[in-house]
């Protein structure tokens, strides 16, 4: 009798969500085809990462955000069978909406457990036109969301970093500013390789204790007696 | 695992003589196991003891205990013997403790953080209860962390596990629960457990709440390889040494393993340090005379809470500590960011003084000498004033009026819904109080 | 007069492999997995298994947890034989929820710290300490145990009682005879996302979670420790929780000299189509379980051989 004990095994999953911006803006000066480019390009990448990493499997989507958010691959994909269709450029920025999508993605269930930390990808060239921070918000009740790695990058001067800071949420990592296809190419291809490679082995981390503070505002004596006001009121 | 009972059994409770169905395992203990149960469509908790604890002098202790009712609403209470057909031994039926309350052993695993103000409630209401208890001629025999229960948002206090509460003076002798929290007398056999025994349980108990380390653990138990009843002997019972004893070093915290000792105690004021001096030097060697009564730890944990005080800067509570501020040269910072302490205003009446923070509040206790100990329903409250954001005054929440006194002699009548603005020497005269405004 | 002979009635069984991940990445085996008494039948019997962190930080996790296992098992066996004097059942309870847990990880300390004396962190050790990605100073300076920073599960098995300890992730099951299996600890909700708590944290002491287990009618017939390497391989909980059902069939079908000798290549085959991390498993297994040997001739005749082939043997009636 050498049949192993318990159910069935399988690999842990490794979600990895690209959040991609195609407002109107972005059909300017080409970027949504730089961004169409580093994508497809991206995509040998990933595999051969996937290939070198296979306890990791590594399940692709997209959601595509400009007037109101959509997704653009909405089933998680092995990286193998990864098919990019174009974006098109065109529309507002409701960004929020986007976190709220994905949000509701990274809630368990759909999620389980031991699923590897997932692994954010928001680009973006302006600024939200919607409720971005209540989806962040959203996002970050999640303890996926919150557990995610969150990578952001700004393309163009014209992108909201601060907005993008706070996704990323850890001071030390600021998003990548990509002001030129060469850079937007080299970013995504961090993303898709160095992010996701790092991703796919899981080392265990001791967490850090974090003390928010809280807001308290502190009684202060008046200086001699009150000016204007009454000692009653 | 369960092994006593099985969800579905049935019991049938003695007195009463009704059906409880047991439904869920709870957890067990050295005694015996705790299921959720239930008896006439109503949720209960049920104790089954192990054979070799189900004794029948325990059975006709519970007896007695389920007779007698609680000290207090603060006491989860045995209320009636239970027993079955064709099942060996007996148990007890309770009352189920609600979710909202944790153990100080969810404390010591950073399950929960509860604040300063919160530590100050818990150690008031045990102070309190335990007060209560003995005042019935009972004594609790086995404090310890499993028993004490509380909730970490407001403070209140639950506290369990009383089916050894026996009739004080009456206790047979008997290794019970862990030398750590047994009064020294015990330890060594000299004694039995009384009410006596249990003050300094309970001293024992409050270190610990606060310092997050036992008082008698230092130097003296790291050095302990192995721990057996002659290690536990010496350590808690013929060589006993308080850590912080202000004339023998030799039992100090060490600085690598027993930091937290070293932290707590610097920040507390010297009001709160001199009472657990006393409790484990007098205390360990004075059982009769030495011991900080139950009376002393309450007025000194309302002293503490009223103290409190927030840090500018990064919001931690400190305390105010008027004997430190006397002699020292400096003013200490915040223990947490090292920044100046900012004090607020304080309102001294009678003999106690309350620092007024912006969410400070006042009770009966504090404007009513016949009515100590009161903090069900607050009857004045710090508040700010609508338009004025620099101007913080003193709310009326009573439905008497007060009169104010300002340093000008001008006096106002301060009708309840109203405030007073908080500046130097204003007399607040509250009806069967006066209080002055300092700073 | 049937004479029982006490080496037969509990023993552990063990075994750890190494990751595919590691392997690829030349990297030695983090998990280590101990027990006492070395003979590995008779009480008290404990069992320890520790899971090095790994990671960047924790570069020498690998001596981590062998450090954490042999110290626990030593300490808890010390403890164990100090504690057999006392009568009181309660007062070990207490004790070992208040006083093994800070014990245990000053022990794992000071080994730590001899080890660090014999061997100082090398220039490339101590580069890696420095070029942490965030770090603020260099970690060497302040907490040097991190870089030996672990997890660590043990299970004992005395006269009267079952002792159950946990920091950081992996996995303690018991199995009763039934084949119902449960999990004697409480869930810990900050292990997730590969986040533990760890031997190496300040304070460690507060992070344990302990079980006390009082001997009475039913104990469990196999306890089960594993890091989570293992249980991770897993499709989903019910998949892992399984292994304890399965194990006990099995040592009742087959002994558990067979468990022993396909251990390892069950763990090989479970990691590499699963996590790809390091897994380890060791089993406690009750007298009522394990297979009766030639030299317990003189047990009751009610344990029968049935053949040479297929050992099974009547389950005794209390």
């Amino acid at each position: 009798m050498s049949t192993r004990p318990g159910g069935e095994l399988a690999t842990r999953p490794l979600h990895f969500i690209w959040m991609a911006d195609c407002s109107g803006s972005m059909d300017v000066d080409g970027k949504i085809q730089s961004l169409n480019t580093a994508i497809k390009e991206a995509i040998p990448n990933m595999r051969s990462v996937a290939d070198e990493n296979p306890n990791a499997q590594v399940l692709v989507r997209a959601v595509k955000f400009s007037s109101g958010a959509q997704w653009h691959v909405s089933q998680p994909t092995e990286v193998a069978d990864f098919r990019w269709e174009d974006l098109k450029a065109e529309g507002l920025t409701d960004m929020g909406k986007a976190l709220l999508m994905v949000a509701e993605q990274l809630h368990i269930p759909p999620m389980t457990e031991r699923a590897l930390p997932p692994v954010l990808v928001l680009i973006s060239d302006g600024q939200p036109t919607d409720d971005y921070a209540g989806g962040l918000k959203a996002l970050m009740e999640q303890p996926w969301g919150r557990k995610a790695v969150r990578i952001a990058i700004a393309i163009g001067e014209d992108a909201d970093t601060e907005v993008l800071q706070k996704f990323i949420g850890n001071p030390e990592l600021k998003p990548l500013q990509a002001n030129n296809p060469e850079a937007l190419v080299k970013y995504i291809k961090w993303v898709s390789t160095a992010v996701l490679k790092s991703a796919s082995s899981p080392a265990s981390q001791t967490s850090d204790s974090a003390t928010p503070g809280m807001n308290v505002p502190l009684p202060v004596l008046p200086d001699s007696g009150p000016a204007s006001a009454d000692d009653v009121w | 695992m369960s092994q006593l009972l099985e969800a579905g059994q049935k019991v049938r409770t003695e007195s009463t003589g009704l059906s409880c169905e047991v439904l869920k395992f709870l957890g067990g203990g050295g005694q015996g196991e705790v299921y959720a149960a239930r008896v006439g469509g109503k949720p209960v908790a049920l104790k089954w003891y192990y054979a070799a604890s189900a004794t029948n002098e325990q059975r006709t202790r519970l007896g007695a205990l389920c007779e007698m009712g609680a000290p207090s609403a603060k006491f989860l209470w045995p209320v009636e013997l239970a027993s079955a057909q064709g099942v060996a031994d007996y148990g007890y039926l309770m009352p189920l403790r609600e979710a909202r309350y944790k153990s100080i052993v969810d404390m010591m695993k950073r399950r929960i953080e509860p604040s300063f103000r919160a530590l100050a409630t818990v150690g008031l209401e045990l102070s309190h209860s335990f007060l209560q208890l003995h005042a019935r001629g009972l004594c609790y025999r086995d404090i310890s962390f499993g028993n004490a229960f509380f909730d970490p948002q407001t403070g209140e206090v639950l506290i369990c596990d009383n089916d050894n509460v026996t009739v004080d003076s009456q206790a047979q002798g008997g290794v019970y629960g862990t030398p750590r929290f047994m009064a020294p007398e015990i330890v060594r056999g000299d004694a039995v457990p009384s009410s006596q025994t249990d003050l300094f349980s309970l001293s024992v108990l409050l270190f610990y709440m606060f310092m997050m380390h036992h008082p008698l653990e230092g130097k003296k138990e790291l050095e302990i390889k192995c721990l057996d009843l002659p290690a536990m002997k010496k350590l808690y019972g013929t060589e006993p040494l308080f850590i912080f004893d202000p004339v023998d070093a030799t039992n100090a915290p060490d600085p690598a393993y027993q930091k937290n000792a070293l932290v707590f105690w610097a920040i507390y004021p010297k009001f709160l340090r001199e009472l657990f001096t006393r409790a484990f030097t007098e205390g360990l060697r004075d059982p009769l005379h030495g011991r900080v009564r139950e009376s002393n730890w309450r007025a000194s944990m309302v002293r503490l809470r009223d103290s409190i005080i927030y840090c500018g800067h990064c919001k931690a509570e400190n305390f105010y500590d008027a004997d430190a501020r006397k002699n020292a040269a400096s003013a200490q910072g915040c223990w947490s960011c090292k920044r100046a302490l900012h004090t607020p205003p304080r309102l001294r009446i009678a003999r106690s003084e309350v620092m007024l923070n912006h969410d400070a509040q006042l009770f009966p206790h504090h404007l009513d000498d016949e009515r100590k100990y009161d903090f069900t329903r607050p009857l004045a409250t710090v508040t700010r004033h609508p338009t004025e954001p620099n101007i913080w005054g003193l709310k009326n929440l009573s439905g008497q009026n007060w009169s104010a006194t300002n340093t000008r002699g001008e006096v106002k009548d301060v009708l309840p819904g109203r405030s007073v603005t908080l500046a130097v020497g204003t007399r607040i005269n509250f009806g069967r109080a006066e209080g002055e405004i300092t700073f | 007069m049937a004479v029982e002979q006490q080496t037969a009635r509990w023993q552990v069984v063990g075994n750890s492999v190494r990751g595919a991940m590691h392997e690829r990445a030349g990297m030695p085996n983090q998990d280590a997995i101990h027990w006492l008494p070395e003979s590995s039948a008779g009480l008290p019997l404990i069992l320890t298994v520790a899971d090095g962190h790994g990671s960047h930080k924790s570069f020498r996790s690998q001596t981590g947890a062998r450090l954490a296992v042999e110290t626990a098992a030593q300490v808890i066996s010390d403890f164990l034989h100090g504690q057999s004097q006392t009568e009181s059942l309660s007062m070990t309870k207490r004790a070992a929820e208040e006083w093994l847990p800070a014990a245990l990880a000053r022990r794992w300390l000071e080994a730590v710290s001899t080890h660090l004396a014999a061997q100082p962190l090398s220039e490339d050790e101590l580069k890696l300490a420095r070029d942490i990605p965030g770090a603020s100073a260099p970690a060497a300076s302040s907490n040097t145990s991190v870089a030996y920073g672990t997890t660590i599960l043990a299970a004992a098995v005395a006269e009267g009682f079952i002792l159950y300890l946990q920091l950081g992730d992996g996995e303690i099951l018991t199995v009763s005879k039934e084949g119902e299996v449960t999990k004697p600890l409480t869930k810990d909700e900050r292990l997730f996302a590969n986040e533990t708590t760890s031997l190496c944290a300040p304070d460690a002491w507060r992070d344990f979670r302990v079980c006390f287990q009082v001997v009475s009618n039913a104990p469990p017939s196999l306890i089960l420790l594993c890091t989570d390497g293992y249980s991770n391989s897993f499709q989903d909980e019910q998949g892992f929780l399984k292994v304890g059902t399965d194990m006990l069939e099995m040592i009742r079908a087959g002994g558990l000299e067979m468990v022993k000798e396909h251990l390892a290549s069950w763990l090989a085959e479970s990691t590499n189509a699963g996590s790809g991390d390091d897994a380890t498993l060791g089993l406690i297994c009750s007298e009522d379980v394990i297979q009766p040997t030639a030299a317990r001739k003189s047990r009751p005749s009610s344990l029968k051989r049935r053949s040479k082939q297929r050992r099974r043997f009547n389950q005794r009636r209390r």
